[in-house]
């Protein structure tokens, strides 16, 4: 095997590729429909997550159709679910349900009906759709001062929320005269009456290169400043390669679980036809 | 021999050859036994620490593409709450995620003989809105009303274990086993209204680890389980756990030894075994590249040498 140059990577596909993947999802969709109307359809749902996953997996080998067929089919099978999905959880039960009259839905669950004081969401929502029409465009503007000012006020109440802890947490005195209570395993030793925190001035060290390599304001030509920041550049590539790392080994597990996936399917048709053969065996 | 190809080896080759070595790891299938992270124990910890009378909420967010990661590490914890008689719910912020909680917390439950709505209980997927975590701390069986088990849900508040479940203060820890950012919305609406502030776990995918350390210092955090390791060092920790109870003879009947899968094929500690074999190929290849290109770079500059002679 050589190296593929992108000349090789396109393949001569043939013309009949568009009608074969048409009769394939139409056939794909009778298969769905048939397997969700039956009652026992775990191997026919393993058989489709096989041919998916190798589908998908033929891309590892170079760019095919089946491997664009089975993405485009995920993509709008995850479009189409998330429709749904914001219709039946989201819209009908905690919008619809509440606003329309009991009589006009006779599956209507809401204990509450006809809060028509809810036509008002829908209202704020059509404004965004006055973009669309020029004489009438400025009155987008109250959805979105609405939506700013919602977004506003919410993420002042998280920045608080998630911020405040960690900044008193950055700067923790590496030194104390008495024990610190909730410090991380091993980041306390008691000695001569004097408690030391030594993860704690790492850390702080740390965070003093890493915002001296962010800080502009000043020309790193001093030494004072260019050191720490010249560490700081260090630590944050030591930063970013654990963060790869940890990224590789994430979609490594991704890969084994569809692995074992295959691996458990084949497993199970194997006991499966040796158990017909030996049925017939008989 | 061309030094020069070490770096030029076509990517299929890379992945035929990872792919052999994953599934010889998965045929072969040993359990591995690591070093256990320390986040890892906190976490550990922080369960053994939960007061019985509490509950143990545990929130599966995610979906089957983070099956081997985020599933076996909520099978873990589940089962390290049934081994110590902790009653626990489940729920998610993810609908896929809700459903494979159910499935993983009803495996684990037939394992070890519990009862719904006593032992555990499921309250399904919720909407991650704004206004379920505001009221959520204040009124649990307000705010989530119904069960989330079954097709046809039940009122929360006819189950038993619901009567020591009002508020966030009845809960005794939070665990977000998450493929997404929802641990975030605990932490920056729920833990701040409340009082004492709630104890949360993570059990993350391996990708979004390096972010949550912060959190961890600063104990926003108790512990974590980070990725697949995280999820075999908990595994590690709750096998030996439950050995120490069945020599003791502490594990109580209807017991059944041999784990039940459906979904969730193989354990956290097998995975790892294979993904530290691939960790090893990968190492080696990177080994082998690096010395492809200082051989190649040491003779390019020889030539050169040898040229201006």
């Amino acid at each position: 095997m050589t190296t593929p140059t992108d000349n090789e990577l396109v393949i001569k596909e043939s013309p009949y590729w568009p009608a074969i993947l048409l009769v394939s999802s139409g056939l794909l969709l009778v298969f769905c429909i048939w397997i969700n109307s039956n009652g026992n359809n775990d191997q026919c749902l393993k058989l489709l997550g096989v041919i998916a996953t190798l589908g998908i997996f033929s891309i590892l080998y170079q760019e095919n159709p089946v491997f664009r067929y089975l993405e485009h089919i995920f993509i709008g099978l995850a479009t189409g679910w998330s429709v749904a999905f914001t219709w039946f959880q989201l819209i009908k039960p905690k919008w619809y349900d509440s606003f329309v009259p009991a009589y006009w839905n006779s599956a209507n669950t809401s204990d509450k009906h006809g809060q028509w004081w809810l036509i008002f969401a829908l209202l704020l929502g059509l404004l965004f759709f006055t973009v669309y029409f020029q004489k009438i465009s400025w009155m987008n503007r109250f959805a979105i001062s609405v939506l700013m000012g919602w977004a506003a006020g919410n993420a002042f109440q998280q920045f608080m929320g998630t911020l405040a802890p960690q900044i008193v947490a950055s700067f923790r005195p590496p030194v104390t005269t008495y024990e610190v209570q909730g410090l991380p395993n091993g980041d306390n030793y008691h000695a001569w009456n004097i408690w030391l925190h030594p993860w704690t001035l790492i850390a702080l060290i740390v965070l003093v290169c890493t915002f001296a390599y962010f800080f502009f304001s000043l020309e790193h030509k001093y030494g004072w400043v260019r050191q720490p920041a010249k560490a700081g550049r260090y630590l944050l590539m030591i930063t970013l390669g654990i963060i790869f790392g940890t990224t590789v080994m994430s979609r490594f597990t991704l890969l084994i679980g569809r692995l074992e996936y295959l691996r458990m399917a084949f497993i199970d048709w194997g006991q499966m036809f040796t158990f017909w053969i030996s049925h017939l065996m008989r | 021999m061309s030094w020069q190809a070490l770096q030029n080896i076509d990517r299929r080759w890379i992945y035929l050859m990872l792919g052999v070595v994953f599934i010889i790891s998965l045929i072969l299938g040993k359990p591995q036994t690591g070093v256990i992270l320390p986040t890892v124990t906190n976490l550990y910890q922080a369960v053994e620490n939960v007061p019985m009378d509490k509950i143990i909420f545990i929130n599966t967010t995610f979906a089957p593409n983070t099956l081997a990661e985020s599933g076996n590490q909520a099978r873990a914890i589940i089962r390290h709450a049934a081994l110590n008689h902790h009653k626990f719910a489940i729920m998610a912020v993810d609908p896929q995620g809700a459903n494979l909680g159910n499935i993983i917390a009803q495996d684990v439950a037939e394992q070890y003989g519990l009862k719904y709505g006593v032992d555990w209980i499921s309250f399904g997927y919720q909407l991650p809105v704004l206004a379920f975590y505001k009221s959520f701390p204040k009124d649990i069986p307000g705010t989530v009303k119904q069960d989330g088990l079954d097709e046809k849900p039940v009122t929360v508040e006819n189950y038993p274990i619901m009567e020591n479940l009002k508020t966030a203060s009845d809960i005794g820890l939070m665990v977000e086993v998450s493929a997404s950012s929802s641990l975030f919305d605990w932490i920056q609406i729920v833990q701040p209204t409340t009082s004492p502030r709630l104890k949360l776990g993570y059990a993350c995918t391996g990708i979004m680890a390096s972010e949550a350390y912060p959190y961890l210092d600063s104990g926003q955090l108790v512990g974590m389980m980070p990725g697949l390791k995280g999820a075999a060092d908990y595994e590690q920790l709750v096998d030996e756990k439950e050995q120490t109870q069945l020599n003791a003879g502490k594990l109580d009947h209807p017991y059944k030894s041999k784990t039940i899968q459906k979904y969730i094929v193989s354990p956290a500690r097998i995975l790892m075994f294979t993904q530290s074999n691939a960790h090893v190929v990968v190492i080696l290849l990177i080994i082998l590249g690096n010395i492809g290109y200082l051989v190649t770079r040491y003779r390019a500059k020889k030539k050169q040498q040898e040229t201006a002679e």
